[in-house]
C-alpha cells in the first residue's frame, strides 16, 4: 500500500520491453490531468520527447507551462488527483505507466533518482543526515555497515569535505548548496540510468548554483546517466544541456539542440522568452524590457491546438480552427513560425 | 534548549498570575455581596454582615487580592464556607481519586485514537477513513453524561456487567478498581477519541505531503519504512499538543459523570460545593485545575520542542 | 540571432474577470455542500428540532406542563416514550425541551465568535504590544476548565439565561480570537496587504475590506463548531444544576431531574432527552465538518 501517491489507474498487464529504442527515457505522447472536483483538467497534452545514456536533456517553460509534472511522471510519481489520460512512458523500454506499485518501487530504487527544488524541505528535519544517506544504500540491500562506509563515499563523491561531519548534523545545519549535494549524493547511490533534476538550483545563490551545476556535470560523465533537467531559467539550461524542449501550457512548442534552440528560435513562444531576457549593458532608456504579453492559461481550460495561438504576435486565421474544418484537420501547432513568415529585417 | 525552557516558564508564570487573578475576579469583584450570596435573598440583614465581617469581605479589594495570591503559593486556598475547614485537604483528596478516573480515561482514548488517526491518514477519503472521520466527529459531539447515561442503561443495567456506581471499595485492587470505573472512564474515553483521532489524522495527512516523504517514496522505501522512519517522529507532534489541551476540557467533563456514577472525585465535590456556595472550594477547583492544564501544555510544548532539532540544540542565536 | 521586431499583440480575453468568478465559486461550493450527506443529515436534525421548538404545544401529543397519567408508565402505545415521575408525557416534553437550549446557545455562540472575531482580528493585524498583552489574557482564559468557570461564575452571580449566555460566550471567545488572529497572520503576508498599505489605505480600511472577507471562510466554520460546543456545554450545565433552571422541560435538566431513577430500571425518562442532546449537537457538527472539508478544497 503506496502511501498518499496513489499512482494514476493503470491496467495491469505486464510491461512489455521495447528493445528497439537505445533512450533511456522515452516520453511518448503523454497526456496526463488533474482531477479536481471530479472534473478532469487537462496538464499535459500530448508530451512526446526523449533523452538518451549520457545525454542531458532540458525542459523549460513559464511556471506553471507542466514541465515539473512532466519530470515527476518520468519516475511515476503522481499528485493523488492525478490520472494518465494518454500515451506511455518508457524508461529502458519498460512501460512505467503500466507498472504495478511494487514494479514502480524496484524501479526507483535501481533505475531513476530525482534531485529536487528545496533540498532543505526534501531532507528529513528530525533525523540527522548520516542515517538518511546510509538508507539509500540499504535500500539497495547493503547490509548496515556496508552502508556506512558507502554513505561516507557518496558524500566525498559531492565534494563534501568533511562526510563524517556533516553526517552527523541536521538538515538545518547545513547551507542550501551543501543540503543539494546530500540530495545528489542519495540520488546517485543507485548509479541511476535516468537522473531527473527538479529545478534544483533555483533556491540556492548564484555562486553555489554553478559549483552545483558543475559538479551534476561531472558526475553525469562519470555515470553515463540520462539527465532530464528541468528550469525556468534559459542560462542553466544552455549551460547545462546538450538538447532543450520548450514547454508551454502542457505541450512541448519546440525542441531541437541546445545551441540551435537559442541561437535560431523557430517559435514565436521561444523567441518571446529568449527576447525577455535582459541584456548586460543596455540600459532601460535605451530599450524598453520586452515581455510576452497575457499570462499562461489555467490548467485545464481547453485549449486550440496552437495552445500559444491567443498571444502570438503572429498568428493569424488560419491558426485558429474555424467551424468548417473537421478536428482532425486542426491547424498546424506553431503555423507562424518565424522562419515562415519572415517579413523581417 | 535551556534558553527555551526558561522563557517558557516565564511565560507560563505570567499566565499561572492572570489565570489566578481572573478567578479572584469572578469570585469576589463581581457579586456585590457575598454573605447575601451565600446566605439567599431571604436572610436578614445582620447575619449578612456577621458573615461578611467573619469571611472577611470588607476589607479592601486589594487586601484580599494579596491574601489570595499569598495564600495560593502556600497552598492556602483559604477555607470553606460550609464545613470552616480548610479547603485544600479535601480537595487534594477529591483530585487523587479523579486523577485515577481521568488517568484511565486517557489510558484508554490515546492508544485508540492515534492508532486511527494514522491508519485514516494513510487511507485517506477510502471508506474506512471518512468512517472514522465520522466516528469521530459523532463520538466527540455527545456530551460525557449522554454518553455516561447510555453507557449506564445499556451496559450497567439491562446488561448487568459492570457496576453502576463507580467508587469502588476500600482497597479494592487494581483489577476491581479497573471493573468499577471503565464505566465513567470510556464515557469519557468516547468524546475524546474523535478529537484526537482527527488531530493526528491531519498531522499525519501533512507530513505524508511533505517533501520528506516524496523523497522517502523516491528512494524506494515501502509503505511501511517510510512510516516508522519518517513521517511517525514528524506527524505526532500536533498530537502531543492535542493531548495536553484535552487535559483541561477532561476535568470540566468529569464533573459530569461523576455526577452520574456517583464517584467522589474533584467533579463530584465542585458540584456540592456549587450548590451549597462554597465559593472557596469552587475558585480552589478552577485554579488547581488551571494550574494542571498549564503543567500539561508546558509539558507537551517542552517535549515538541525536544522534538525539534533546531530549539534542541540552539547552537543559533 | 535573429533579431525581429515583432509587435505586441493586444491582450485577449486570457483570463476571466474576476467578480463572476467569485461569485461562480461560491455557487460550486453550495452545490459541493448540499451533495454531501454529512450536511443534508445534519440539516435535518436541526431543522426539525427548530421546528418542534417554534411550533412547540401545537403538535405535541400531549400538554407537556401537566401529567395525564400515572408515573414511570414504560414506553408504550399510548407513550411512546413512556412517562416521566410526574406522570407527563416524555415524548412531548423532548419535543419541547429543545426551546430553550436552541435560544440560550446560539445566542452565547454569537457572542462569543462577534467578540473572539473583533478580538482576533485587532490582535492578528496591529500585533506588537497590544497582541502581546491580549495573547497572554487569552492564554489564561484559555487555561480555566471551562465548565468549572462556568459554575463558580452562576453560582456567583445566579442562573438567570442572560448569564448563562454572557457566561458562556465569554468563555468561547479567547478560542474564536486565536483561530482568527492565526487566520489573519497569514494573510497579512499577503501582497494584497502590502499593496493596500502602500496604496495608503487606514488600518480600519485593510482590516474590513481586505482581510475580513477573507478570513470569513474559517470564521463560519468556527461559528458553527462553537454553535455545537455552545449546545454541549448548555446541555451539560442544565445537567449540572446551574443552567436552564426548571419548571422548563430542558433536556439537560430533565437527565438531571431523572437520572437517579435508572437504577430501578425506569430508563426512558433519561435515555430520550439524552439521545435528543446527542443528536443535536452531532447535526451541528456533522454540519460544521461539512462546511470545513468544502471550504478547504
Amino acid at each position: 500500500m503506496t502511501i498518499d501517491m496513489t499512482p494514476a489507474p493503470t491496467s495491469p498487464t505486464p510491461p512489455s520491453p521495447d528493445l528497439s529504442t537505445a533512450a533511456a527515457l522515452k516520453v511518448e505522447d503523454l497526456s496526463l490531468a488533474y482531477v479536481v472536483r471530479g472534473i478532469r483538467r487537462p496538464v499535459l497534452r500530448g508530451v512526446s520527447f526523449e533523452v538518451r545514456p549520457g545525454e542531458s536533456y532540458g525542459l523549460v517553460g513559464e511556471s506553471g507551462c507542466g514541465k515539473s509534472t512532466t519530470a515527476y511522471a518520468a519516475v511515476r510519481y503522481l499528485p493523488r488527483n492525478g490520472v494518465i489520460t494518454g500515451g506511455r512512458i518508457l524508461v529502458n523500454g519498460e512501460d512505467i505507466t503500466k507498472m504495478s506499485d511494487e514494479q514502480v518501487r524496484q524501479f526507483r530504487i535501481h533505475h531513476a533518482s530525482m534531485v529536487y527544488q528545496d533540498p532543505g524541505a526534501a531532507l528529513n528535519p528530525t533525523t540527522k543526515i548520516g542515517p538518511q544517506v546510509v538508507e539509500a544504500f540499504t535500500v539497495l540491500g547493503e547490509s548496515k555497515s556496508d552502508a556506512q562506509k558507502s554513505a561516507l563515499q557518496a558524500l566525498r563523491r559531492v565534494q563534501i569535505a568533511d562526510p563524517v561531519g556533516v553526517s552527523d548534523r541536521y538538515p538545518y545545519q547545513l547551507s542550501g548548496g551543501m543540503q543539494q549535494r546530500v540530495v545528489i549524493a542519495i540520488a546517485l547511490a543507485s548509479n541511476p540510468k535516468l537522473l531527473v533534476l527538479d529545478e534544483p538550483t533555483t533556491g540556492l545563490d548564484a555562486t553555489v548554483e554553478a559549483s552545483v551545476l558543475d559538479l551534476v556535470r561531472g558526475l553525469q560523465a562519470e555515470t553515463n546517466a540520462a539527465v532530464l533537467l528541468i528550469a525556468h531559467n534559459l542560462g542553466v539550461i544552455r549551460t547545462m544541456c546538450d538538447r532543450v524542449g520548450v514547454m508551454y501550457a502542457g505541450k512541448i512548442v519546440e525542441e531541437g539542440d541546445a545551441r540551435t534552440v537559442f541561437e535560431n528560435p523557430q517559435h514565436p513562444y521561444t523567441l518571446g522568452l529568449l527576447r525577455s531576457l535582459p541584456r548586460r549593458g543596455i540600459r532601460k532608456s535605451q530599450r524598453a524590457l520586452s515581455t510576452i504579453p497575457g499570462n499562461l492559461p489555467q490548467i485545464g481550460t481547453s485549449l486550440p491546438t496552437c495552445v500559444f495561438v491567443d498571444r502570438c504576435p503572429l498568428a493569424d486565421d488560419l491558426c485558429r480552427p474555424s467551424s468548417r474544418r473537421s478536428s482532425s484537420s486542426a491547424p498546424v501547432a506553431g503555423r507562424g513560425l518565424i522562419t515562415a513568415t519572415a517579413s523581417t529585417r | 534548549m535551556t534558553r527555551y525552557i526558561g522563557r517558557r516558564l516565564m511565560l507560563s508564570l505570567v499566565t499561572l498570575w492572570l489565570l489566578v487573578t481572573i478567578v479572584f475576579v469572578i469570585a469576589n469583584v463581581l457579586p456585590n455581596d457575598i454573605g447575601r450570596t451565600i446566605l439567599g435573598p431571604f436572610a436578614p440583614q445582620e447575619s449578612v454582615d456577621q458573615l461578611n465581617e467573619r469571611l472577611g469581605t470588607n476589607r479592601p479589594i486589594l487586601v484580599q487580592y494579596a491574601s489570595s495570591i499569598l495564600g495560593i503559593v502556600t497552598l492556602d486556598f483559604g477555607d470553606s464556607y460550609v464545613t470552616g475547614q480548610p479547603v485544600w485537604p479535601q480537595l487534594f483528596e477529591a483530585m487523587g481519586r479523579s486523577v485515577k478516573l481521568a488517568g484511565l480515561a486517557l489510558l484508554i482514548t490515546i492508544p485508540l485514537a492515534v492508532t486511527a488517526g494514522l491508519y485514516a491518514a494513510r487511507r485517506r477519503d477510502r471508506l474506512s477513513d471518512r468512517a472514522i472521520v465520522l466516528v469521530g466527529v459523532t463520538s466527540s459531539s455527545i456530551p460525557e453524561f449522554v454518553t455516561g447515561t447510555i453507557l449506564v442503561v445499556v451496559v450497567g443495567v439491562q446488561l448487568g456487567l459492570l457496576p453502576v456506581l463507580a467508587t469502588p471499595p476500600p482497597d479494592a485492587d487494581i483489577p476491581t478498581t479497573i471493573r468499577y470505573l471503565l464505566m465513567p472512564a470510556t464515557a469519557m474515553a468516547i468524546v475524546y477519541f474523535g478529537y484526537i483521532a482527527r488531530m493526528t489524522r491531519a498531522g499525519t495527512i501533512d507530513v505524508l505531503q511533505s517533501d520528506y516523504a516524496r523523497t522517502a517514496a523516491m528512494k524506494g522505501l515501502t509503505a511501511g519504512q517510510t512510516m516508522r522512519r519518517h513521517v511517525l517522529r514528524n506527524a505526532l507532534i500536533p498530537t502531543v499538543a492535542v493531548i495536553a489541551v484535552q487535559v483541561g476540557y477532561l476535568f470540566g467533563g468529569i464533573i459530569a459523570v461523576e455526577k452520574i456514577f456517583n464517584y467522589n472525585g474533584m467533579g463530584q465535590t465542585m458540584l456540592m460545593a456549587a450548590q451549597r456556595k462554597d465559593i472557596p472550594m469552587l475558585t480552589a477547583g478552577a485554579i488547581v485545575i488551571g494550574i494542571v492544564y498549564m503543567v500539561a501544555t508546558l509539558i507537551a510544548d517542552l517535549t515538541i520542542a525536544w522534538m525539534n532539532p533546531r530549539i534542541r540544540l540552539d547552537t543559533e542565536h | 540571432m535573429v533579431d525581429v521586431i515583432v509587435e505586441p499583440a493586444p491582450i485577449g480575453p486570457i483570463a476571466a474577470p474576476a467578480a463572476s468568478e467569485r461569485s461562480q465559486a461560491r455557487r460550486e461550493t453550495i452545490r459541493l455542500l448540499v451533495r454531501r450527506p454529512a450536511f443534508i443529515i445534519g440539516n435535518i436534525v436541526m431543522i426539525g428540532w427548530i421546528l418542534t421548538a417554534i411550533l412547540g404545544q401545537r403538535i405535541t401529543p400531549y400538554d407537556p406542563f401537566n401529567s395525564f397519567s400515572a408515573g414511570h408508565l414504560p414506553p408504550s402505545a399510548e407513550h411512546l416514550m413512556g412517562t416521566d415521575r410526574l406522570g407527563r408525557d416524555v415524548l412531548s416534553r423532548v419535543m419541547v425541551g429543545s426551546r430553550d437550549v436552541l435560544i440560550v446557545a446560539p445566542l452565547a455562540a454569537m457572542l462569543g465568535v462577534t467578540a473572539g472575531t473583533l478580538l482576533g482580528l485587532i490582535m492578528g493585524f496591529y500585533r506588537g504590544k497590544v497582541d502581546d498583552v491580549l495573547s497572554r489574557l487569552v492564554e489564561a482564559f484559555l487555561a480555566l476548565p471551562v465548565i468549572l468557570v462556568a459554575l463558580l461564575t452562576l453560582v456567583v452571580l445566579g442562573s438567570s439565561p442572560l448569564v448563562v449566555i454572557f457566561v458562556v460566550g465569554i468563555l468561547f471567545t479567547p478560542i474564536v480570537a486565536r483561530t482568527v488572529r492565526s487566520a489573519v497572520l497569514s494573510e497579512r503576508e499577503l501582497d494584497y496587504v502590502t499593496a493596500a498599505k502602500l496604496r495608503g489605505e487606514s488600518g480600519l480600511f485593510i482590516l474590513s475590506r481586505e482581510i475580513f472577507p477573507n478570513v470569513l471562510g474559517p470564521t463560519v466554520v468556527e461559528m458553527t463548531v462553537r454553535f455545537g460546543y455552545a449546545i454541549f456545554t448548555v446541555a451539560t450545565l442544565s445537567f449540572l444544576g446551574v443552567g436552564i433552571q426548571p419548571p422548563s422541560p430542558d433536556w439537560g435538566l430533565t437527565v438531571s431531574q431523572e437520572y437517579n431513577n435508572m437504577i430501578s430500571g425506569v430508563w426512558w425518562p433519561t435515555l430520550f432527552p439524552a439521545l435528543a442532546i446527542a443528536s443535536t449537537v452531532v447535526a451541528v457538527n456533522l454540519i460544521a465538518d461539512s462546511l470545513q472539508s468544502v471550504l478547504s478544497e
